[in-house]
């Protein structure tokens, strides 16, 4: 086990030690990253956490096609909702791609899975619906080295919840953060920025 | 699981194809697209919001066609929900040449078939009504719309169509018992109607091949 700890850390000093001034954000860089996400509803007072996954491939040197998926873990004591797992596709686009540092917007429509919390009388439960989203994405990636990145995620995601009961609005800002990994799959060399 | 391994393989040997290639031609390429369609329908006043997916194929420099599907849901006024679907097709048509430019504004028409359903929350205790009514229908479709070329595989696009429903409206009328506000749905509401909404579209669309 120390053997394998020790090999992950080497292999990872390495990947970061490499100083390449090619740019890393090219037409064919796959990013993907797994984290945890932390939102607060705009239209009620929660706090929600979820287990964030997201894949990006860039068809061009700044357009990339972008999904994400948050798996709702928990919330608060007032728990409005029992599910709430959210999936969006759509671009970004990424500013600054000859740099480490770059910056990015992204509009992604998406569908949420969801189910309120509400207490029921017998007989009666609390229905799951497929509820349409819209979302608003910003943040950066830095490139510190040929295959990983840092990365900072922020996003506006809007819905709503249609219950059997009463709507709930998903409106929710929402942030994430860490490390992600990214490779290219036309390889480093196949082609050079203007 | 297989089968989302072959879309993701297709869509990987179509970007890779075309990565050899820096612009695509007017006819014959494939587009995919993921949209965000905002409902304005007739009567309720409430704005239904949509998540779908879209295909593009194109013939020519001034031809295009979108093949679509669309998931709406709707608060019609805290007292029911509604949910559509469409799937459907449009033409449009570029009454400028399609020139690699930034923006490029069309005409677009079409049809559609939709499914309604409308579920009440509140339900009028008085009136004797189902708790829920749905239908299915075919539509008709007529726009105005503009590519914003980002790059030469990239387009966001944003339209606005009317579209009309030719079919059986689900009819639902409020009204107030015991100081509140409760709904139910008109009995023997047999007619043809020309239910209409009014649609907003933004969709981010991906070149992905070359078919011819």
């Amino acid at each position: 086990m120390v053997k394998y700890l020790i090999l992950f850390f080497l292999i990872w000093s390495t990947a970061f030690a490499q100083n390449s001034t090619e740019p890393v954000v090219r037409k064919g860089l796959l990013n993907a990253t797994g984290t945890i996400s932390f939102g607060g509803m705009t239209k009620h007072e929660q706090t929600n956490i979820y287990l964030h996954g997201l894949g990006e491939y860039l068809v061009n040197d700044w357009n990339s096609l972008r999904s994400d998926i948050y798996f709702y873990l928990k919330s608060g004591d007032k728990q409005m909702l029992e599910l709430n797992h959210q999936l969006f596709v759509g671009a970004a686009f990424h500013f600054n791609t000859n740099h480490q540092f770059v910056p990015y917007v992204g509009l992604q429509p998406g569908l949420a899975l969801t189910q309120a919390n509400f207490v029921t009388i017998q007989g009666v439960t609390n229905n799951v619906e497929v509820s349409p989203l819209i979302s608003v994405a910003m943040g950066f990636n830095y490139y510190a080295s040929k295959w990983f990145h840092l990365f900072i995620d922020g996003r506006y995601v809007s819905g709503k919840h249609l219950s059997n009961q009463k709507k709930i609005d998903l409106d929710e800002l929402r942030i994430s953060f860490g490390l992600g990994f990214n490779i290219n799959i036309f390889g480093s060399n196949s082609q050079t920025k203007p | 699981m297989k089968r989302i391994g072959f879309l993701i393989l297709f869509l990987a040997v179509g970007f890779h194809l075309k990565s050899q290639n820096s612009k695509f031609k007017d006819s014959g390429t494939l587009e995919f697209g993921t949209r965000s369609t905002f409902s304005t329908f007739s009567g309720s006043g409430n704005i239904g919001t949509g998540f779908g997916g879209q295909f593009r194929l194109s013939f020519g420099k001034y031809l295009n066609s979108e093949w679509f599907l669309d998931y709406f849901s709707e608060d019609i006024s805290g007292l029911a929900n509604r949910n559509d679907a469409h799937i459907g097709w449009s033409v449009m048509f570029y009454p400028l040449k399609r020139q690699q430019q930034l923006v490029t504004p069309y005409i677009l028409a079409g049809h559609c078939f939709d499914y309604t359903k409308i579920s009440l929350i509140k339900p009028s205790q008085e009136k004797p009504t189902p708790l829920f009514s749905e239908r299915w229908s075919s539509a008709t479709q007529l726009g105005l719309g503009t590519h914003i070329n980002f790059s030469h595989n990239f387009n966001l696009s944003v339209s606005g169509q009317y579209m009309i429903h030719l079919g059986n409206d689900i009819h639902t009328h409020t009204h107030i018992e015991k100081g509140s506000e409760v709904i139910h749905f008109k009995e023997n509401h047999e007619e043809i109607s020309l239910e209409g909404h009014l649609l907003f579209t933004i969709s981010l669309n991906f070149k992905i091949a070359q078919l011819w």
